[in-house]
């Protein structure tokens, strides 16, 4: 992963691109995704939304929200440089710090009194990461174990609104360069002394 | 004097004794108010019987309510809906329109109330549609009535999402 900051955003952000690939390239998609050149939803032709949990403008449905991202960590309690390549003259070569993460990805989808779009949308995307991940792999993420969640369905003004969901576990790695040189070389904060 | 046995109202007897006299004059006078301060809406009766939509799912006995099914319009028969009827209603806002913050974004929250005279008898599922283009579902309907015949028809209603195939009804 090019950069090693932002994992939970990025790991989010590379499951809704792939969903928005999926659901805005075949030609006869049913629940097509289009969007308006500036970037926004084209509300008037889009038959689907895909965002994470920041509300828009208006309610849309069938609606495909990817919803948390939930993981652990394994912290290393050892001393500061322990990844650290030295000369030697004792002189710090390369410091790269290995990190992973396991997070397990929720993308819930939402129906108004529709099961048929329900089970299609969910069935395309549990087909899509069964096969194309391309742009998970871009971003250094492993789909390794997927699972259907149970359903919530809410009666609100004569109507059932259904809530269904898939959930990914996938597993994330990267490299995080601290680079050479000394330990105080490598803080990057100035600190002024002009009083 | 009405006999006790019938049914139907009297309206023939409209002396200044007669009960069906009262009937008729709350009637009327439901009516002058509707036509004094009600506005003119369309109402769109749903369809609960005729042609099977080819959207049909046989399996699960219902249908798509997705925004680009313009030949059953999520009602699974075909047309979805008859003609519309212009009626005269009285569309209140008891209600302030709030918005309902939800994950599937902000849902406007907007049930406005309101009552029209005894026909063409609402059910729950008709559409009422408003002048300025405002599409709402009928999801209540109570009726005050005299000896059984209607009066007047109070209601219910709830706005209808605006990528609800509804809104593809031809006007």
């Amino acid at each position: 992963m090019s950069n090693q900051f932002q994992i939970n955003r990025k790991v989010r952000d590379a499951v809704i691109l792939n969903l928005r690939r999926l659901f805005s390239t075949p030609p006869d998609q049913k629940y097509k995704y289009v969007e308006l050149p500036s970037g926004e939803y084209d509300f008037d032709n889009t038959k689907i939304v895909i965002s994470d949990v920041i509300p828009q403008e208006n309610a849309f449905w069938p609606c495909i929200v990817v919803n948390t991202v939930v993981g652990q960590e394994q912290r290393y309690l050892g001393p500061d440089g322990g990844s650290e390549i030295k000369d030697h003259t004792g002189t710090v070569i390369a410091d790269n710090m290995l990190s992973s993460i396991p997070l397990t990805v929720s993308i819930q989808v939402y129906t108004i009194d529709d099961t048929i779009a329900r089970d299609e949308i969910i069935d395309q995307i549990y087909q899509q990461f069964k096969t194309l991940t391309d742009d998970l792999a871009t971003n250094g993420i492993e789909l390794w174990r997927d699972s259907f969640v149970a359903e919530n369905r809410v009666f609100i003004n004569d109507r059932w609104a259904i809530t269904a969901g898939i959930q990914l576990e996938v597993y994330t790695e990267w490299t995080q360069d601290l680079g050479p040189g000394t330990t105080l070389a490598k803080i990057p904060i100035n600190i002024s002394v002009d009083l | 004097m009405t006999h006790w046995a019938q049914i139907l109202p009297n309206t023939g007897n409209r002396g200044t004794h007669s009960k069906e006299r009262y009937f008729l004059e709350i009637r009327n006078r439901y009516k002058w108010l509707l036509e004094m301060g009600g506005e003119r809406v369309l109402l769109y009766k749903r369809k609960y019987t005729g042609t099977r939509c080819p959207q049909f799912d046989q399996v699960r006995k219902t249908n798509q309510q997705h925004g680009q099914d313009t030949i059953c319009f999520g009602t699974g028969w075909v047309g979805g809906y008859f003609s519309p009827i212009e009626i005269f209603a009285s569309v209140l806002t008891p209600s302030p329109q709030t918005a309902n913050i939800q994950e599937m974004g902000r849902r406007r929250v907007y049930i406005p109330t309101g009552w029209t005279i005894w026909e063409p008898l609402l059910q729950n599922g008709d559409l009422i549609i408003r002048q300025n283009g405002q599409r709402l579902w009928v999801t209540e309907v109570s009726q005050t009535r005299w000896k059984f015949f209607v009066l007047r028809q109070n209601f219910v209603t709830a706005e209808v999402e605006r990528n609800h195939p509804v809104y593809q009804l031809p006007l």
